[in-house]
């Protein structure tokens, strides 16, 4: 009894000359949990999207291949035939829902799979228990934080009971406490995991086989902050209230790297946002010495810059390179056109998307739109850079390269504020941990 | 009080609305509209709670402001008579002006007594029910419906991306307009694929 993928050869575009997946061989026995890695953009969540049977249904080519469970092959089975078998949580929360709110769609759920509509309202109410979410029962998704949606797309998955569960960064975007706790409730229920994450400290323990998609060793975050930072303060938040959440008093020095954590949904980007005047607030909250309600928010523009979790929030261009130019050319009006183009080679080979120059960046893997998002902002020259989980959905060498950069960026006198889960990289590289809303949870 | 309205299924609840919304355009009549206007008042005080009363009053301010707005319209503009001065009150254009604001007025008030007593999502599901429409049509139906909140975000995300890069965007930027449907297809696509995922099927 196991999934098993012979031989997997699969493509986005018929003519293409290089495969996503070429001549794979995979087995996942059942009642395991095995863990997937490789670098960003190697074709992890490609490979997740082929194993669920979601590819090539929705999109691609498989060339050569099968893909059996249980010795079904899952290709030749509809969506409600394969859910028993096999079923995916995907990488980014804010596109995996149809209705309104999680009461709502776990009834869709429990309706595609034929349970009884008399069964249905007690089913949810054992989901929504079973991984404490009554509080954001009824509540609109698009009112939830990124870890709160990530948290909900798991009861929702749970509920469809499927032998086989498919993970991709399920849980990027939640703390690490209650990760720990829910791959816990995984093992318990002794389902077969399938999870795709970068982060292999969370697993530890708990998984039964590590994966490299193309080979690369799994290795633990080890990069050193050792870099002084001025004395000179320039943000201060005392006595902070942001739609109804209190925050501690903040003191943020000048060229000095800080790391937001916190428990999903305690108001880490509401944080950033405020910053750049996007929320009301009580209490003062000071940039550069002014009350941030009494400067203008174009100021607060040029001297802020912010990459958003969703990286695809943030791109303006049509290519890969254009958005990174358009940057430089923002920042770096003096020089001439020689000069960017160069600089944005430059940008584009140190986080390894020049070979991606002419793709649109929402062609971009998850990781690799990451790394272009903070690219088109780390090129300027703002007083403060704040990064709403930059290493989510990155490989080691990537997330080095992209800390390495950050590191350099604040020797030259830019501070630095991310916000992250990753508690490994918030105390080895910040000068200052900054913890939000200790107790929140869901 | 009772709560009658809401409890009512809301299938057979919107196909009497449309009815009488129905038969009111055929109606040019303003004692009629105003009748109209006075049973579904009567409707919404006997059929729903205090709470939902609240929310219809706060709904209905605005609506009575524009509705003194084309009552005025109608009344000093309204009359076309041969002996009619443009621009002169006169018994004709009071009637015009007091024929399209009861029109008004009944048309809102039909359209806010389905809307303050009915979930969308429970009238969808009854209209899938009663109607054995697919479920491919209810539940695509209730997706985009659903997305409306998420394109909103989205372009208040787009125009808040170029603002903090520095990109000149208007309140209707056609760039803004771009960055957003494009993260809205892309939303799409990945919702259908997330259907399917969770067994989604004809």
């Amino acid at each position: 009894m196991s999934l098993q993928a012979n031989n997997l050869t699969f493509k986005y575009f018929k003519n293409t000359t290089k495969p996503v997946i070429e001549n794979l061989d995979f087995t996942v026995e059942k009642g395991t949990i095995t863990l997937l890695t490789g670098k960003s953009g190697s074709g992890k969540s490609t490979l997740g999207y082929l194993l669920s049977g979601l590819y090539p249904e929705s999109a691609g080519f498989l060339t050569s291949g099968k893909i059996c469970i249980d010795g079904v092959d899952i290709t030749q089975l509809t969506p409600n035939q394969r859910v028993p078998y096999v079923t995916m949580m995907f990488q980014n929360p804010d596109l995996q829902f149809c209705m309104n709110n999680l009461e709502q769609e776990l009834a869709f759920c429990l309706e595609n799979i034929a349970v009884p509509e008399a069964d249905i309202p007690v089913l949810t109410t054992e989901a929504i228990d079973f991984l404490k979410l009554e509080p954001l029962r009824t509540q609109p998704f698009h009112t939830l934080s990124g870890g709160q949606k990530q948290k909900c797309a798991l009861c929702c998955i749970l509920a469809l009971n499927s032998q086989y569960i498919i993970l991709d960064e399920a849980f990027a975007n939640i703390d690490p406490q209650s990760t720990k706790e829910l791959i816990g409730m995984l093992r318990q229920m002794n389902v077969t995991v399938l999870a795709i994450d970068h982060n292999i400290d969370l697993w530890e323990g708990h998984y039964d086989q590590l994966i490299s998609l193309d080979g690369s060793a799994a290795k633990v975050f080890d990069l050193k902050l050792d870099l002084p930072h001025t004395d000179e303060t320039i943000i201060t938040a005392t006595a902070l209230q942001v739609n109804g959440i209190d925050y501690p008093d903040i003191e943020i020095k000048k060229g000095s790297i800080n790391a937001v954590v916190g428990a999903s949904g305690s108001g880490k980007s509401t944080f950033f946002k405020t910053l750049i005047k996007q929320h009301p607030y009580k209490g003062s909250l000071r940039f550069n010495q002014q009350e941030v309600a009494k400067t203008r928010r174009k100021r607060l523009f040029n001297q802020c810059g912010i990459v958003f979790q969703n990286p695809a929030n943030q791109f303006l261009a049509l290519t890969t390179y254009d958005e990174v130019l358009f940057s430089v050319k923002r920042w770096y009006k003096d020089k001439n056109t020689q000069w960017q183009d160069a600089k944005t080679m430059e940008l584009l080979r140190m986080f390894k998307l020049d070979t991606h120059k002419k793709y649109s960046p929402y062609m971009l893997s998850g990781g690799q739109q990451r790394r272009l998002a903070v690219l088109s902002m780390i090129a300027g020259s703002q007083d403060v850079l704040m990064l709403d989980e930059p290493t989510y959905g990155q490989d080691y060498e990537n997330m080095c390269a992209m800390m390495q950069l950050l590191k350099e960026k604040a020797a030259t006198g830019l501070t630095i504020i991310f916000a992250t889960h990753n508690m490994q990289i918030a105390q080895q590289f910040s000068h200052q941990l900054i913890t939000i809303g200790g107790e929140k949870d869901v | 009080m009772s709560n009658l309205l809401e409890r009512m299924n809301p299938f057979y609840k919107f196909i009497a609305i449309s009815l009488v919304a129905t038969l009111l355009t055929f109606i040019h009549s303003y004692a009629a509209n105003f009748w109209v206007f006075m049973g579904c008042l009567l409707i919404f005080f006997l059929g729903t709670r205090p709470q939902t009363w609240w929310r219809g009053a706060k709904i209905f301010i605005p609506i009575i402001g524009v509705g003194m707005g084309i009552f005025l319209t109608g009344a000093i503009w309204g009359d076309t008579g041969a002996e009619s001065q443009f621009g002169t009150l006169t018994l004709a254009s009071t009637q015009t002006g007091l024929n399209l604001l009861w029109r008004f007025f009944s048309f809102s008030a039909l359209g806010l007594l389905i809307c303050l007593t009915t979930d969308a999502y429970d009238l969808v599901k009854s209209i899938q029910k009663q109607t054995k429409i697919p479920r491919k049509f209810t539940y695509g139906l209730m997706s985009a419906v659903n997305m409306v909140p998420h394109m909103t975000t989205e372009y208040r995300n787009a125009r808040l991306a170029f603002a903090v890069r520095g990109a000149k965007a208007g309140p209707f930027s056609l760039k803004v307009i771009f960055a957003m449907l494009v993260n809205c297809f892309r939303w799409s696509e990945m919702l259908a694929i997330a259907m399917i995922s969770k067994g989604f099927h004809e």
